[in-house]
């Protein structure tokens, strides 16, 4: 019987650590989102798309998934494409850096509640984005590919 | 402009999260906790102990991988909190997990946009297991 209740105990600290991760961060992202801080980073990270051969449109839509998450990444090309005419090549290097790196705040700060180490997470998220975009942006021409 | 709504509008969006959260990470959990005791998951642990050794980690990780890539992080999380790993462990599953995960529903997502599945999911994967290798191998050394 002590058991089921080391597990049950166990199951509600586990939620109530990452309650008190979660609802801050929540927090934090609403206020992101009414400050139009993001478009502010994206004119200050504009070196950093064109780096990786995307036009800054493109770069605001990869914000948008970095922080929010990949359905509303996806949202956000998809009003950008209607908006902006970003080309077929900028969506595809887009969604290639976005598969392994959205909502990347968010996750890795649920990871941390259930005891993982923050930074090598977000390393590692990153890294993996950021070396997949720069192989599919050299290898890729600048001309409208047939996916 | 921030707003107490806005505070009110992230504060509602924490809980409801969370209660999207617990509704896959406590039947898991459970399920896990339930697997464990059956003695099936020794079976599962068996099978996947020389893949998972190469990611410093015991053979029933491998479950919170599989867990994660067909289904999501939050069931993933709730195998993370019933089988027994030590910090650097949650760390090399949690890189894993985030960087490949949902990957039937993402990769839907994605393919919204154009882009080939299996593009995303070849990438995914492999920068999950590249990524989950790399850092067990840095804590080793260091």
């Amino acid at each position: 019987m002590s058991g089921l209740m080391d597990v049950l105990i166990n199951l509600l600290s586990f939620l109530w650590n990452i309650a008190r991760v979660l609802v801050p961060i929540m927090i934090v992202i609403e206020i992101f989102k009414d400050t139009k801080l993001i478009d502010k980073i994206s004119d200050f990270l504009y070196p950093v798309t064109k780096f990786f051969t995307l036009s800054k449109p493109a770069g605001i839509s990869l914000l948008f998934g970095m922080f929010f998450g990949l359905t509303i990444g996806a949202g956000a090309i998809i009003q950008s494409v209607k908006d902006y005419n970003v080309d077929k090549r900028s969506v595809f290097l887009l969604s290639i850096f976005l598969s392994p790196c959205h909502a990347v705040f968010e996750d890795a700060f649920i990871m941390t509640a259930a005891g993982a180490s923050l930074l090598p997470l977000l390393i590692a998220r990153f890294g993996s984005a950021i070396i997949a975009i720069f192989i599919f942006s050299r290898v890729i021409k600048k001309e409208p590919i047939d996916e | 402009m921030v707003t107490t709504d806005t505070f009110k509008r992230g504060f509602k969006n924490g809980i409801s999260t969370l209660i999207e959260l617990s509704k896959i990470l406590v039947p898991v959990y459970i399920g896990v906790e339930l697997l464990a005791a059956s003695g099936l998951l020794n079976i599962l642990a068996e099978f996947f102990e020389p893949v998972m050794s190469i990611f410093g980690l015991p053979g029933e990780a491998s479950l919170i991988i599989i867990l994660s890539y067909f289904l999501n992080t939050y069931a993933g999380l709730g195998a993370i909190a019933a089988i027994e790993l030590n910090t650097v462990q949650i760390t090399t599953v949690a890189i894993m997990i985030s960087v490949a995960h949902s990957l039937i529903t993402e990769t839907a997502v994605v393919k919204k946009l154009g882009v080939s599945a299996t593009a995303s999911i070849a990438v995914r994967v492999f920068f999950s297991f590249l990524m989950g290798i790399l850092y067990y191998r840095m804590t080793v050394i260091l």
